[in-house]
Formats: structure tokens, C-alpha cells, sequence
């Protein structure tokens, strides 16, 4: 055992400094804008069923993903503009711009409608990061322009051609959304231009998650900026039997790939019976830091990383 | 051998891949918030040097290479290559000079090299990082070289190796060295 004293945190005094300073300009910016912050429990009985988020289990339930399902339940319930600021856990995410506990940033608003939440989610990066040019890109026209393939009409073999054009290759078998995952994070991320805040919306319908999907497309978004997914964004589904399909779909997608399906959440599903329309984003505060004070390591801005403990 | 996921791949860790062993020098996890995740790893080929760049699911798992690390004392060098002896089994052991390629320039008899084993073969040797070996030809410092800029000159050790050392040293002294670089680093 070493019981040398850790030098690497002295260097964070100042880091966090900052990240305290943050915190207390994002509640400002919420505070501003009219919404009542709430703080759902990270501890909850019901997972989040998604086939590529897994949840880290205790005697009790589950440590939050998100506080997506319980903040949906506060809107149901009449809570028109919230936000949440804490700290959700996701099993097996480590790596320079993942820990398995990170800070999310998360809200809701009723009667927001999609480009409106867009507007929003840019305005609050920009309070963080300032003001660059913007991008607006459905998914298709981001494959498009950075592949010279449409997503929307092609198949496995040709999103195979594309990677290895584009010299990515992988050694295991890839489903569709797999091969449109590796080459968005292989190839689009890495040639996105740096100072430029990228969204995107309208993804394909198989990753839809949780949002309306119209016209055959996902009314999701995502922002990136300097390479780095920062927010994720819906329109939000309002429909109960379109939400237990969706649910169903993923739990079968995990039991595919090996894992655990997850009963689902019924008082969410109750819930979403009385969810008025509206759009909620997530942002992850901790790479809004790095972003903003140059860190390009996600454990140089928490105050212990995992590997810290 | 054992298998590994990729997610728990850290760098210097050996792994085999299509049959060729690897040390990884470098990983990266990537992973969409709502997508699949990925580790994009960075290996190095053990014998050729080669890098390559390979990308796997994060549950895949990988081969670990069957590769050990010893220290085995230099006992004497022969014309093909150079016999070691590990201290504890007095177990001696032949490498190759084809093996040990340029680091045969650092061979000096009874010193303690790091032998690398790839299924029980000597694929490759290094040595101590800092060595202290004498100068046994050098010109003499010339006075007046300075002036003219001059502040190096070339020196052979007592294993063959040449290097720079300043103008002011000279031949039988010994002298610490940077056997990565070739460097100079101090008298001793």
C-alpha cells in the first residue's frame, strides 16, 4: 500500500474554484430564465431501459442514468419549467471524457417546442463556453456531408464501405445503428471543425429514444462542440403505448447482446398519460468545464475522479 | 491464456491478436451517450515495432499475450550471441545477437539486463535505462575548440557504443549514459 500524500490534487484547487463558480452560473441562468430547480433522488426502483446505458445496482434498486423518468413525472404533475443539477451513474463508462459519476445537467419545459429548446440549450453552452458560429445539421445531411452516404438509404454493406474508406475498422459484428455509431464517433467527430457549435437533429428513428418521432424522423438533437458531445435533446413522446413499445424494443435489444432486461417503470408509464407536449434536454456539466478551462481530461475538473478514490 | 476486456486494457499490457503479440501503448474509450461504446486501442507489434490501431466493442474480449519479463545477469558474450544466467536457478540462457539487434552495443559482462519472453523465447532485451561505463578511445579535447563552438565530441565505451561527450572528458573516464537516447549524461 502507498500512502503517498497525492500531489496531482493540489493542482485542482483552482479547477475547482471554477467548477463551484459554474455551478452557481448555471443555476443563475436558470433562475433567470424562470425555471424552479428540483432534486430528484439518485437512488430509484426503476432502471432506465436502454440497450446501451447500463445501471449500477444496489441491495436497494438503482443509482439514476438520468433523472429523466422522475423529472417526466414532475412535468406530468404540473411543474412547467424544472431543472436538476446532479450526479447520475453509468456502469462501465471510464475514459478520458467518462466517469462512472458525473454531473448532469438537465430540464424540462412545457409548450417548448423543439427549435425553441435548441435555442435554449446553444444559449446556456454559450453563457459557459461564448458565443462561436453555429451549425444546424439534420443527421442526414451530417452523414451526407461528411461521408458522402445517406444514412437514411443504405444498409450495413454500405456503411461497411464507408468505414473502410475512411480507414475504421472493426474486429466484431456491428448492427446498423452500430456501424452509424462507429462511424460517427471513428469519422464525424474527430473532422468536426474546431469553434463551431455543431447540432444536429433530426436522428433516425431507431435512435429516437424518447422522442417524437415525425415524418419518419427523430425530433432528438445533439450539440457538439470542440469534438465533444455536450447535449442531448427531445421533443419529448407523449404517447403511452408508443413509450412501452420503445421500452420493449430496448430490453429486447439488451437480452440480445447478453444483458439484463429491466421490468418496466409503471408509474412512469402512468404518468405520460398526462405529459403535455414538451422538450427536455440534458447537458454533462463536467465537459462543459473541461471545455471551458482547457482540460482534456474529464478527471482534472471532478473533484476525485474514479480512479482517485 | 487468460482473456481481458477490452475495457480493462491498460497501457504496457500484452495481448495477442491474430496470433502476433502486442503491447498496448495506448486506449481510448469512445462512447456516444445513447450509443454503442467502443475502445480504440493502440498496439504495438512486440518483435517489429509496428503500431497499429484496432477498435472493439466494449464487452469484447481479447487474448493476453503469453509474455514474462525477467532479469537475467550477463555472464559472457560468445560469437552468436551472448549467455545470460538468472541469479536464483543459475538457469543460463543463450539470446541471439539477432535478437538483441543494437543493444548489443550496451553489453557488458555482469550486469543485470530485462529479457522479454514471448512463449518461453527471448524476443527482445533491454538495458538499464542509465549505465556507467568508461570511455576507452576519445581524441583529446583540443584547447581553443570551444571558442570555435565546438562543445561534443565522439567517444567509444567499453561495450562499442558511441556517443557525444563534452570536449573536457577524457579517454579511460567513466561516464553515465542515456542507453534510450545515447546520451551523455554526467561524469561519474
Amino acid at each position: 500500500m502507498s500512502l503517498g500524500f497525492d500531489s496531482s490534487l493540489t493542482c485542482k484547487v483552482d479547477l475547482l474554484g471554477k467548477r463551484a463558480a459554474a455551478l452557481k452560473k448555471a443555476r443563475q441562468f436558470f433562475e433567470n430564465a424562470g425555471y424552479i430547480e428540483v432534486d430528484c433522488p439518485s437512488l430509484v426502483k426503476r432502471a432506465t431501459i436502454d440497450q446501451h446505458i447500463d445501471p449500477i445496482e444496489t441491495e436497494l434498486g438503482f443509482l439514476h442514468t438520468s433523472p429523466e423518468y422522475l423529472m417526466k413525472r414532475l412535468v406530468a404533475a404540473g411543474m412547467n419549467k424544472i431543472y436538476q443539477i446532479g450526479h447520475v451513474f453509468r456502469k462501465g463508462e471510464i475514459g478520458k471524457k467518462h466517469n462512472p459519476e458525473f454531473t448532469m445537467v438537465e430540464w424540462y419545459h412545457t409548450g417548448f417546442a423543439y427549435e425553441e429548446m435548441i435555442k435554449e440549450t446553444l444559449e446556456f453552452l454559450q453563457t459557459f463556453l461564448g458565443t462561436f458560429e453555429t451549425k444546424i445539421l439534420s443527421y442526414q445531411d451530417l452523414f451526407i456531408n461528411f461521408l458522402q452516404i445517406d444514412p437514411l438509404h443504405t444498409n450495413v454493406q454500405g456503411l461497411q464501405k464507408a468505414a473502410e474508406l475512411n480507414e475504421v475498422s472493426i474486429d466484431d459484428n456491428l448492427d446498423f445503428d452500430g456501424w452509424l455509431n462507429l462511424l460517427f464517433s471513428h469519422v464525424i467527430e474527430p473532422n468536426m471543425a474546431m469553434d463551431t457549435y455543431y447540432v444536429i437533429t433530426d436522428f433516425p428513428p431507431s435512435q429516437a429514444a424518447l422522442s417524437k418521432i415525425v415524418n419518419d424522423k427523430a425530433k432528438r438533437f445533439e450539440v457538439f462542440f470542440q469534438k465533444m458531445e455536450l447535449a442531448n435533446g427531445y421533443f419529448e413522446l407523449t404517447d403511452q403505448e408508443e413509450h412501452i413499445r420503445r421500452f420493449e424494443k430496448e430490453n429486447f435489444l439488451r437480452q440480445q447482446m447478453g444483458k439484463k432486461a429491466y421490468p418496466l417503470d409503471e408509474k412512469l408509464l402512468a404518468s405520460i398519460e398526462k405529459l403535455p407536449e414538451c422538450s427536455g434536454v440534458s447537458v454533462g456539466f463536467d465537459r462543459l468545464l473541461m471545455l471551458s478551462t482547457n482540460q482534456d481530461n474529464i478527471e482534472s475538473v471532478l473533484p476525485f475522479s474514479f480512479d482517485q478514490l | 491464456m487468460a482473456q481481458i476486456p477490452t475495457n480493462d486494457l491498460r497501457g504496457g499490457m500484452k495481448v495477442e491478436m491474430d496470433n502476433e503479440p502486442y503491447t498496448v501503448v495506448g486506449t481510448e474509450f469512445v462512447k456516444p451517450g445513447k450509443g454503442q461504446a467502443f475502445n480504440r486501442i493502440k498496439l504495438k507489434h512486440l518483435l517489429s515495432g509496428r503500431v497499429i490501431e484496432k477498435t472493439f466493442k466494449s464487452t469484447e474480449k481479447v487474448e493476453l499475450a503469453d509474455v514474462m519479463e525477467q532479469k537475467l545477469r550477463l555472464l559472457y558474450q560468445e560469437q552468436e550471441g551472448a549467455v545470460f544466467m538468472d541469479d536464483n536457478s543459475f538457469e543460463q540462457v543463450t539470446v541471439p545477437f539477432s535478437v538483441i539487434k543494437d543493444n548489443k552495443q550496451w553489453l557488458k559482462d555482469d550486469l543485470v539486463y530485462d529479457l522479454i519472453f514471448y512463449k518461453g523465447v527471448v524476443v527482445d532485451l533491454i538495458p538499464p535505462t542509465f549505465m556507467e561505463l568508461t570511455i576507452t578511445e576519445t581524441a583529446p579535447g583540443v584547447r581553443g575548440d570551444t571558442a570555435s563552438g565546438r562543445v561534443m565530441k565522439p567517444a567509444i565505451l567499453e561495450t562499442g557504443a558511441k556517443v557525444q561527450v563534452p570536449i573536457f572528458i577524457e579517454e579511460r573516464e567513466k561516464i553515465k549514459v542515456d542507453t534510450r537516447t545515447c546520451e551523455y549524461v554526467s561524469r561519474v
